[in-house]
């Protein structure tokens, strides 16, 4: 009987003309939408390739330790297509500095900075306000349109109970909106990997096969909760209108409105305050330093003439480029096996000042938001969907922490394999000893009268620097997350299912 | 005419005890209440931060006035305060800079790794994108949505009860009829608005520590203006739907429909077609483009002008042969201001033709007119920019004349050396100051958003005779 019921239900639903209207748009808008998205897609990643190439270009003429600044590139993400997440706001390239320990800045490295307000969109915010407008329009009128037609009595008077009816009318309505969610994915995928050529990974197809899963209880929760306010009221232009004013709430206004409360219930220091923080934090270190120079100064007196030395040095880092004399070189390796060491610990410094002082408001905004999102089914989807896709916080932070940790085995190198900083620290200038360095310069000024550069020294030798691997967190590391989500998004639907069951079962079909 | 006030008033008490007014009643309010506790709070702390960034760059001006050359090389900027009107559109100023920055020399500043451009804003980028609730989201997206639930079946669902053919059977032209009901729902709707902006300002006025400043009544009148002329083509569309279709309820979902392409895709797809079709330079390629400008000029110049070297290799007190030099610092920085200006006039042109596109929705034309009546969002920015540039030729000018006063000075004012010329303290009175002017709100509305309420009244008119000619074939049977 069941079967029979359902097969009612998609056969008179599929042959109405305003279901396979809205279908067709709904997917209209999704090719529309994945076609744009794609394109940026792949700008994204002829960025990243030829910021790439450039690096691996710069890098092969850093002659000196002390320039050899490399950088690190956030590798696009073919799933962003479907969930951008908040990877459009996050920095993309991080420069390993011994000043500076990685961490996401403030300064946002947009192309245009203008119209960003329009520029938040991506493929699951089409499925969450499209494929859940178009259920509840499928499903507003399944009791009370039923009632009218004088139907429902029809059927009541067979041998099938209340709760199978309402439990075929979900079925039905779940296997309908099958329909067009499985038409736009399709669609978007042959998009992405046939006209665009953007291929994934075995991984992101299973990932993909979870969002299609996840759209449908996602639109399984919407069915359940039209089928709710189908069973509460009697007149179907009513149920309409109750319906879409949950769908407006839900999908147009709560996502909005939950990161706006966030926002601005909890202020997170302002920018100039914790510039300020550090800039006391370097005052503190520029003080050492000269007392440094003070004691260095005092073993090397030759040192301080005035050569042709030139050297550009902020406490953001500094960069010599050498062209002098043998004491005056000395007075740089002492500054660089007393100062460098010192650089190193400040900047720790300043990132503990930032991990205690700035990070935990981010964060006590960012739970006070997944608090919020808790409570309303889109954004539980839309997060389900940004873990999937990989570009959700955590995802992003494992990047940072990524980023940071190949810093310290970075550094750890430089600083124990390759002593740069110890006594042989004329590493930290070039490949060459002392006097070579000073013949060298020495050679290139006679022929060229200019009196900079590194002219003559090899680059310095990389081949045995560590190098950066990046994936991914995996499912398993995302599953905490996902399982609640997914079980939230569930409740959500049994409640309002059983909700609706109690409703229907007193319903009066006269 | 009695008949059409009698027509009129039915529409109104019919409409003000029905259920789905009441939920726009009680969502509108909720909502104003909302956006005006929660602006208090983004606003009150925005407003510090600002104010605490002026008072920083004063002092920075009043320290650095002891050396002109010194004052010249300052980094400034250009402190975009809140303005007035700011509840009334504050999306996209949310995203746009606040400080745009600047010295004697460059656009930007000395120091090139810093950004032309940067916020002081306490952001966030753990939190999802969201839209703020502003006037403008308020009414043109949540309001123009309950548009459609009022009408929906103004003229189908009188037809199931059989009323419209009694009212058809007065002596009232149909065209009167159509206009009742199309004035009834715009009257509900704006004073709806009308009482949510009062409820707005209210909580505003409540919950603010500081004296946040309102928007003024001139402000507040043209955003009503302007909200009706947009309700009411979402009125006109939801009567022309409901007169072309027979159910109330398949005419509720094509409105939705429309509504949703109108308000939500157009906008967000048309923008992101723009750079479809405007693409312009990465940042990467635009930088490229500047140093090889640079290079260029340097490679060109003669080779005095380039070596320099420490004071003691020419003995006197100024470099010999500073004209030459000074000559191609001042031509490097005129290629890097001119790059700086090429790169904000690309953004602007593809955000420009973005918005050109999103004209086709009527969306996109509310929020840009409340753009130019709360006098913010990228028009303003431009104006600040424009503003900017002047400034620092101004600026520029103003140390070149002090320099010229200083008996002791080289004369040679330049980017690159500051023992060239003047450190001569400064009278810190004279030192001309940067401030946005107000501008008159009428001529701003007249001169920037002329043709987007012409094209607002267009969409009108093109749905008053879509649906009139709708409504006059409609079958009353």
């Amino acid at each position: 009987m069941t079967g029979t019921l359902i097969k009612k239900e998609i056969i008179t639903k599929i042959l109405d003309f305003r279901f396979v209207i809205t279908s067709v748009i709904a997917i209209v808008l999704v090719v529309f939408s994945v076609v744009i998205l794609s394109g940026n897609y792949k700008k994204e990643v002829d960025i990243y390739e030829t910021a790439l190439k450039d690096d691996e270009k710069d890098l092969e003429d850093v002659k000196t330790f002390s320039l050899y600044e490399p950088k690190i590139h956030y590798p696009p993400n073919p799933l962003s297509i479907f969930n951008n997440g908040i990877t459009d706001k996050t920095n993309k390239t991080f420069t390993l500095k011994y000043s500076w320990i990685p961490r996401q800045t403030t300064e946002t490295e947009s192309e245009n900075p203008f119209l960003k307000i329009f520029r938040h969109f991506d493929l699951t915010t089409v499925f969450q306000i499209v494929l859940s407008l178009l259920a509840l329009l499928l499903i507003y009128d399944a009791i009370c349109g039923e009632r009218e037609e004088g139907t429902l009595g029809l059927m009541l008077s067979y041998k099938v109970n209340r709760s199978r009816i309402l439990f075929s009318k979900l079925v039905s309505g779940i296997l309908l909106l099958s329909i067009p969610v499985l038409l736009s994915f399709v669609f978007s995928l042959l998009i992405i990997t046939v006209i665009f050529g953007i291929g994934f990974s075995a991984s992101a197809w299973i990932r993909i096969g979870l969002i299609v899963l996840t759209t449908l209880l996602f639109l399984a929760f919407m069915i359940s909760s039209g089928l709710l306010i189908s069973s509460l009221v009697s007149n179907s232009s009513v149920s309409l209108l109750l319906s879409t004013c949950l769908w407006v709430i839900l999908c147009v206004l709560q996502p909005n409105l939950n990161s706006f409360i966030a926002a601005s219930v909890i202020d997170v220091p302002s920018n100039n305050r914790i510039d300020e923080v550090y800039s006391v934090l370097w005052d503190e270190f520029e003080d050492r330093y000269e007392a440094h120079l003070v004691e260095i100064d005092k073993k090397v007196p030759e040192g301080r003439q005035n050569g042709n030395m030139m050297n550009y040095s902020d406490y953001k880092g500094r960069y010599v480029i050498f062209d002098g004399t043998t004491p005056l070189l000395l007075r740089y390796l002492y500054i660089t096996q007393e100062i460098e060491p010192l650089r190193q610990q400040y900047a720790e410094k300043e990132w503990n000042i930032y991990k205690k002082e700035y990070l935990p408001f981010l964060e006590k905004q960012f739970r006070i938001q997944q608090t919020l999102d808790r409570f309303s089914p889109a954004t539980i989807f839309y997060s389900i969907v940004a873990s999937l896709s990989c570009t959700d916080v955590y995802n992003y932070e494992h990047f940072l922490e990524e980023v940071r940790n190949y810093r310290n085995t970075m550094m750890s190198y430089l600083n124990n394999d390759r002593k740069i900083f110890s006594e042989h620290a004329n590493e930290y200038f070039t490949q060459l000893e002392m006097e070579e360095i000073y013949h060298s310069q020495y050679e290139k000024r006679e022929e060229n009268g200019m009196t900079f550069g590194f002219y003559n020294t090899p680059p310095i030798d990389l081949s045995e620097i560590p190098e950066f691997h990046f994936q991914n967190l995996t499912l398993q590391d995302h599953i905490n997350d996902l399982i609640t989500g997914i079980l939230l998004l569930l409740t959500y639907s049994l409640i309002v299912f059983q909700v609706c069951m109690n409703r229907f079962l007193k319903y009066d079909v006269r | 005419m009695a008949m059409i006030r009698t027509i009129f008033y039915k529409e109104i008490l019919l409409n003000l005890i029905s259920f789905r007014f009441h939920i726009l009643l009680v969502v509108s309010v909720l909502i104003f209440t909302v956006s005006g506790l929660l602006y208090v709070n983004i606003s009150d702390t925005r407003q510090d931060d600002l104010i605490a960034q002026y008072r920083m760059q004063t002092g920075g001006l009043h320290e650095n006035s002891a050396h002109l050359n010194n004052l010249a090389l300052f980094r400034q900027h250009l402190i975009r305060m809140p303005k007035p009107g700011e509840i009334i559109s504050l999306a996209e100023e949310q995203d746009l800079p606040d400080l745009i920055s600047f010295d004697a020399f460059w656009l930007g500043g000395f120091y090139s790794e810093k950004e032309m451009f940067s916020d002081v804003d306490r952001y966030n980028y753990k939190l999802n994108n969201y839209i703020p609730f502003d006037w403008v989201f308020i009414a043109g997206i949540i309001l123009s949505f309950f548009v459609f639930v009022l009408t929906f079946d103004a003229f189908s669902g009188e037809k199931q009860t059989g009323t419209l053919k009694l009212q058809c059977a007065y002596p009232v032209s149909r065209l009167y009829l159509f206009f009742a009901k199309y004035l009834a729902f715009l009257v509900l709707i704006t004073l709806t608005f009308m009482l949510g902006i009062a409820i707005c300002l209210i909580t505003i006025s409540l919950a603010s520590a500081f004296q946040i400043v309102l928007p003024s009544i001139g402000q507040i009148i043209a955003v009503i203006l302007v909200s009706l002329i947009y309700f009411s083509i979402f009125i006109l569309l939801g009567l022309w739907f409901s007169s072309i279709i027979e159910k109330p309820a398949t005419s509720l979902a094509y409105s939705l429909f429309t509504w949703m392409i109108l308000v939500i895709f157009i906008p967000s797809g048309m923008v992101m077609l723009g750079e479809k079709i405007r693409p312009i330079p990465s940042a990467f390629e635009h930088n490229e483009q500047m140093n090889t400008a640079e290079t260029e000029i340097w490679d060109n110049a003669p080779r005095r002008a380039q070596s320099y070297g420490p004071p003691g290799a020419w003995g006197g007190k100024v470099y010999p042969y500073m004209d030459l030099r000074k000559k191609m610092i001042v031509e490097m920085d005129a290629v890097r201001n001119e790059y700086k200006v090429i790169r904000f006039n690309d953004q602007l042109r593809q955000a420009k033709m973005a918005i050109n596109l999103g004209r086709i929705s009527p969306y996109v034309l509310f929020r840009k007119i409340s753009e130019c009546i709360a006098q913010n969002g990228l028009q303003d920015f431009e104006n600040d920019f424009t503003l900017v540039v002047n400034h620092r030729r101004i600026f520029r000018e103003f140390i070149e004349s002090k320099d010229r006063e200083d008996p002791e000075s080289y004369h040679f004012v330049n980017s690159w050396h500051l023992e060239t010329y003047s450190s001569a303290p400064v009278n810190f009175e004279e030192i001309p100051i940067l401030n946005e002017p107000r501008q008159n709100l009428l001529d701003n509305i007249l001169e920037d958003a002329a043709i987007d309420i012409g094209l607002l009244i267009l969409f009108n008119l093109v749905f008053l005779i879509a649906g009139w000619t709708g409504f006059l074939r409609y079958d009353v049977r």
